[in-house]
């Protein structure tokens, strides 16, 4: 018996605008928010409009066989709410299925468990009310920002009360062990750890469209036949993916959608293979052996850490900078500071600031929204000193009441 | 590979920006095992020849570089004007006349034919694969040369006449700028932004237009003390001729709103040029004059301390065909902002990029490098490390393969 335990990450942050320095203290509008309705309008076109017409068209087509889960972050949902609403109905009609799962996360796609725990169990609730709110669906498995995972994370969800949470199946931790079977995170008793099968997801999120790969073109048929491989060594492969690889990442004129509309058959057709959504995974299947994070990892890069969001001085500067005026927002109570201050915890906002790619002009640099890293410190560093001011103000202005 | 380079006058004797790339290239051409015959315009200010054969000696390359001076009081990118004062003045300097007047061209025009004719009956006597000449004013010699020896000619474009004109032209220049790019068997460009203007302007087959971009020479690492002109302030430099192309006007509208943010900078201005006078009187009347430096020409041993007193660099060129001064400046880890009006910018990620005329951005860019200690420190990590990976090496390989592409059977 294989499943196959597909999930989609669908995020977009709220983008800055280039705040300059002479800016401070005459606005305070940071987000840009005519690019990213922009580019939300441009994603659900190529991206969520026909994935997510396709999917309902599969669950419908197959009965109820073919099933994944969705972790959609609270900047996504509040730019579906205020710019498409028509394509968040499209969203909610899967959710009415009844056979698509909803992950829990931190609403700001943020880093926060690394620097406030406060603020990370303020994100994750606030994430799962907004869940309940639009999906009517109350989540059981937890994943963190960009899979960043140690055994602290596992041990602290685990009380949360998060019966499963996802993390890269890395190389290094794995050893010689398979991806393919359920975890038990190091330091817990309960929660158990669904372990991304990188290969066979990145076949499909960077290699599918790869004319220089052996493989191309892939056909679903040879995909099934490498899921049906796992047969009688392995339990579960679960394929972790960025939901924009359909049509924005992997472009429509890729094949990807013919390959995603005849993957299910190709798969179910063999006997012992099913789909599961995460908690189903959980559920099914015993713990086969522990998984042992001490250091975090993550599913970035060749490097599976933190570098590509904290590996250089601009980026250390700006999140400490950042976290450092949590206390004070908060102590203000005023929700427009608030809000404000979160849409800064994103992690894309640092992710614009790395420095590492240049030395391999890969494709990250597709997806920065600065001409370079400097550029996307310099405007964040500048909407911190504004924001900055305006506390200052208001605590003066409370002080002086 | 043997190859008849018509340059110009090596630093340091000459301190403009082609004799560096061509002593550059002849050095690592030569590294590589290619033999250099090299045809010098040679001045009469110019070194001792003893000096420069010491100069080949001490870096290693005499056996393989050889060098003929041609006498002539050109030098690369002179005006017709400046050729004139030039002229007059080398006539003032020595009674015995008579025979400079037979030796020196009466104007520009008649001097690069002089040069052409002396340069041709050099090439007579010399063996060699290839004609390489480096822009307008060698062009003549070199087409001259391949008409009577029928060997394969690279043309190299540092710049254009539009480059060098802003405003108005020369259709003198013009003429033989197209004369060599028709002429040559393939033209090498120092950056895409000076192949578009080839191929735009001139009328030349674009396939045999190649880009080659400049890079750093190797410069020893000297660690002097940071000069500082006050223990506060923090300095923000131009260095370059003081001429239109360069954009000093736009330096200085953008350093008054750097001051009026922040009063604690200065501005250095360090060169010569046609427009020191008017900037001067610019920076008095944006009642900048406390904020402004002018220590005028500078040298290249100047240059370390330029750097190393400057907390950014700006190049706000408004036409610059490559622009090798902010190799120099991130050699020596200080952060730099260049215009996107420059060929330097195709190559280089670890510096920051305005638009010339966006003064607004320029202030911004320049109080950001200012203020935020990490943006400083990583622009100038990261740009020591860049400008340290754009070596004469690749550059003069990829020159090698230029001539190999002219003359695949030669393989020596």
């Amino acid at each position: 018996m294989v499943s196959v335990c597909m999930y989609f990450q669908v995020h977009q942050p709220h983008r800055l605008k280039r705040y300059g320095m002479f800016e401070i203290g005459v606005h305070s509008d940071y987000f840009d928010h005519q690019l990213n309705e922009e580019i939300l309008h441009k994603v659900s076109r190529k991206c969520y409009v026909p994935t997510n017409k396709l999917l309902l068209d599969l669950i419908n087509r197959h009965e109820g066989d073919f099933k994944f889960s969705f972790s959609i972050t609270g900047t996504l949902l509040d730019q579906l709410e205020r710019f498409a609403p028509d394509v968040l109905e499209t969203f909610k009609d899967l959710a009415d299925t009844g056979h698509v799962e909803f992950l829990a996360e931190t609403y700001y796609h943020s880093l926060s468990y690394l620097y406030s725990k406060e603020e990370f169990q303020e994100q994750v609730k606030r994430h799962s009310d907004k869940m309940k709110e639009l999906f009517g669906h109350e989540p059981k498995v937890f994943r963190n920002t960009e899979l960043i995972f140690n055994n602290e994370l596992a041990s602290h969800i685990e009380e949360m009360g998060y019966h499963g949470i996802l993390a890269e199946g890395a190389d290094h931790l794995l050893g010689w062990r398979s991806p393919n079977f359920v975890y038990r995170p190091a330091a817990t008793s309960n929660i158990k750890v669904l372990l991304k099968n990188y290969k066979l997801s990145d076949d499909i999120a960077f290699r599918f469209s790869n004319k220089g790969w052996e493989e191309h073109p892939l056909s679903a048929e040879k995909y099934a036949q490498w899921i049906n491989e796992a047969n009688g060594n392995g339990e579960l492969i679960n394929l972790f993916m960025d939901y924009e690889t359909f049509g924005e990442h992997q472009w429509e004129d890729t094949g990807i959608f013919q390959f995603l509309e005849h993957m299910p058959r190709a798969v179910l057709d063999h006997p012992h293979n099913d789909f599961v959504t995460v908690s189903e995974a959980v559920q099914r299947y015993e713990v086969r052996g522990e998984y042992d994070a001490h250091n975090f990892i993550s599913w970035a890069d060749m490097e599976r850490d933190l570098s590509a969001w904290l590996g250089n001085n601009m980026q250390h500067s700006a999140i400490n900078s950042l976290y450092k005026l949590e206390k004070r927002v908060k102590a203000l109570g005023d929700e427009s500071l608030i809000n404000d201050w979160r849409g800064l915890t994103t992690s894309d906002h640092f992710y614009y600031m790395c420095t590492k790619w240049f030395a391999d002009g890969d494709v990250h640099k597709y997806f920065n929204a600065y001409d370079s890293p400097y550029e996307g410190f310099i405007a964040f560093m500048n909407v911190i000193h504004d924001l900055e001011r305006r506390v200052k103000e208001r605590e003066q202005l409370l002080a002086v009441a | 590979m043997r190859i008849l380079m018509l340059g110009w006058e090596f630093p340091p004797y000459f301190a403009g920006g082609i004799g560096i790339v061509c002593y550059q290239l002849t050095k690592a051409l030569a590294e590589q095992g290619n033999q250099v015959t090299y045809i010098m315009p040679f001045g009469p200010r110019s070194i001792e020849k003893g000096n420069l054969h010491k100069l080949l000696i001490a870096e290693n390359i005499a056996p393989v570089v050889k060098v003929h001076t041609v006498k002539t009081t050109m030098h690369a990118y002179m005006t017709s004007q400046e050729y004139k004062q030039s002229y007059v003045s080398t006539m003032l300097e020595d009674t015995r006349s008579d025979t400079k007047k037979q030796l020196y061209g009466k104007d520009l025009m008649q001097e690069v034919h002089n040069f052409a004719h002396r340069a041709a009956v050099i090439a007579e006597y010399e063996e060699f694969d290839i004609i390489h000449c480096h822009d307008w004013m060698t062009i003549p010699a070199a087409v001259w040369i391949k008409q009577r020896t029928k060997k394969p000619l690279v043309v190299h474009v540092h710049n254009t006449i539009y480059d060098r004109y802003l405003s108005g032209s020369n259709r003198v220049e013009y003429d033989i700028e197209q004369l060599g790019l028709r002429e040559a068997d393939k033209v090498v460009c120092v950056s895409h932004y000076v192949r578009n203007n080839v191929i735009t302007n001139y009328d030349v087959d674009p396939n045999k237009v190649v880009v080659v971009h400049n890079a750093m020479e190797r410069l020893e690492q000297r660690n002097l003390p940071d000069p500082k002109i006050t223990a506060q302030d923090k300095v923000v430099l131009f260095a370059g001729r003081i001429t239109a192309q360069k954009g000093p006007e736009y330096f200085i509208r953008a350093a008054r709103k750097v001051a009026d943010h922040d009063p604690n900078v200065k501005f250095v201005m360090a060169g010569s040029g046609d427009m020191l006078h008017r900037m001067i009187d610019l920076t008095a009347d944006l009642g900048l004059a406390d904020k402004f430096l002018f220590p005028g020409y500078y040298t290249r041993a100047d240059v370390d301390r330029l750097f190393g007193m400057a907390d950014v660099f700006v190049m706000p060129s408004v036409s610059e065909p490559f622009g090798i001064v902010p190799l120099e400046a991130m050699s020596k880890g200080t952060p730099t902002i260049i215009s996107k009006q420059s060929g330097v910018s195709e190559v280089l990620t670890h510096v920051l990029k305005v638009d010339f005329w966006d003064t607004d951005e320029l202030a911004e860019k320049i109080l950001a490098v200012l203020k935020y200690e990490e943006l400083h420190d990583l622009l100038s990590q990261h740009g020591n490390w860049e400008a340290k990976t754009l070596t004469w090496e690749k550059s003069a390989q990829k020159i090698r393969e230029v001539y190999d592409s002219l003359i695949p059977q030669i393989t020596h």
